[in-house]
């Protein structure tokens, strides 16, 4: 299939303008399909962002890390402080079922000088259908957009503040612990945007409480 | 519905605080599972998974119904001979299945392996002597385990819910 790049302009946003080679173009795929031409306004105002379907993210040899298809990504900037500036982090998976940001720490090109949430390092485990993904728990200032989200706890998988293995109690239900969404290559993004617009589906009764998982570690 | 029962929350807030050493304890060999054993089994999932018990008897099997901590329901099916036939979970998050499929948990982790998609594609298992279904979504999880060749005569699979 030809994975030609797609844009679905949902807005415009310079950083991420590198992520998309064109806006208002595309092409279909085989000789005997006519191109299929995608036309597109991108709406203005902070408050959007580019959303990008794409193979995902590139190794260093430029050629995508995973087989991904039908995978929409949006690029985020993460506030380092040590830094005084963002590091901006491409193919961050936009997940309608899940809540949080998690990036993999092989994403971070320097350190991580983000704060830990309190004095122990916190780990949180969260779990998918297929795979989970476990790593420690950092507070971030996170740009979207045109707009920053101050001090909110993100998940650092890979983070070795924490034991490299996630509880069973939490990995053997999405496939095991060999199964887990452990590196970006699995994944096939460099994190994962929970925009959470799901509640439950089928019930008029009130949402539990999210269950707790959460370890701190000494 | 879900409200959490008092003294399983104080159990659950200890947990949280030695997450890393439960971790180490819940490794397998240590605590046998259900489907396939015995009733005895189910005790052991219980205190294992922190959870509280009920027990409904119809005529062909029995159910233990397992309420945890974190407002997951799970329920095992017994036949009359005590073996535990089948098993379900329904909830915000996906049960310890090490723990409740025991044996069978090396051909659900095999069948995930082969799946590529990626968090959010269901783990199925279809044989002629196991059955497993493992679906939804972020706080909404489903599924469900058993044992063809066990199931009790007269008993409709749509019976395991």
């Amino acid at each position: 299939m030809n994975l030609t790049l797609r844009c679905l302009c949902l807005g415009l946003l310079t950083i991420a303008a590198a992520l998309i080679s064109s806006c208002g173009g595309g092409g279909g795929g085989g000789s005997s399909t006519p191109p299929v031409t995608f036309t597109c306004t991108p709406p203005s105002g902070s408050n959007s962002v580019v959303l990008a379907v794409d193979a995902g993210p590139t190794g260093a040899n430029g050629a995508p890390i995973a087989n991904v298809v039908n995978q929409s990504y949006v690029t985020i900037n993460v506030y380092v402080p040590s830094k005084g500036s963002c590091q901006t982090i491409d193919h961050v998976w936009v997940d309608t079922g899940s809540v949080g940001l998690r990036l993999f720490r092989s994403a971070f090109t320097d350190t991580l000088p983000l704060p830990q949430v309190s004095g122990n390092a916190v780990a949180n485990c969260a779990q998918f259908v297929l795979g989970f993904s476990w790593g420690a728990v950092r507070t971030a200032d996170v740009k979207i957009g045109g707009e920053t989200a101050a001090s909110v706890p993100i998940q650092i998988i890979g983070d070795t503040a924490v034991p490299a293995t996630a509880p069973a109690s939490c990995s053997s239900g999405t496939g095991g612990a060999s199964n887990g969404l452990t590196t970006a290559a699995k994944m096939g993004a460099n994190g994962m945007l929970g925009i959470g617009v799901f509640r439950c589906p089928v019930s008029t009764t009130p949402v539990p409480a999210a269950p707790v998982r959460r370890s701190a570690c000494r | 519905m879900t409200s959490i029962p008092t003294h399983g929350s104080a159990r659950s807030r200890a947990g949280t605080l030695t997450g890393c050493l439960l971790a180490g304890l819940l490794v397998p060999g240590i605590a046998s599972a259900a489907l396939g054993q015995d009733s005895s089994t189910v005790e052991r999932d219980v205190t294992q998974l922190r959870a509280q018990r009920s027990i409904a008897q119809s005529s062909a099997f029995s159910v233990h119904e397992l309420q945890l901590p974190g407002g997951t329901r799970v329920r095992e099916y017994l036949t009359a001979a005590q073996q535990v036939f089948a098993v379900t979970w329904s909830g915000p998050s996906i049960p310890d299945l090490q723990q409740l499929l025991g044996t069978y948990f090396p051909r659900f982790e095999q069948s995930a392996a082969r799946a590529t998609g990626r968090g959010r594609q269901a783990i199925r298992v279809q044989e002629s002597d196991l059955v497993i279904q493992s679906g939804g979504h972020s706080r909404a999880f489903f599924g469900m385990a058993y044992l063809p060749k066990s199931v009790p005569t007269g008993v409709r699979i749509d019976q395991i819910q």
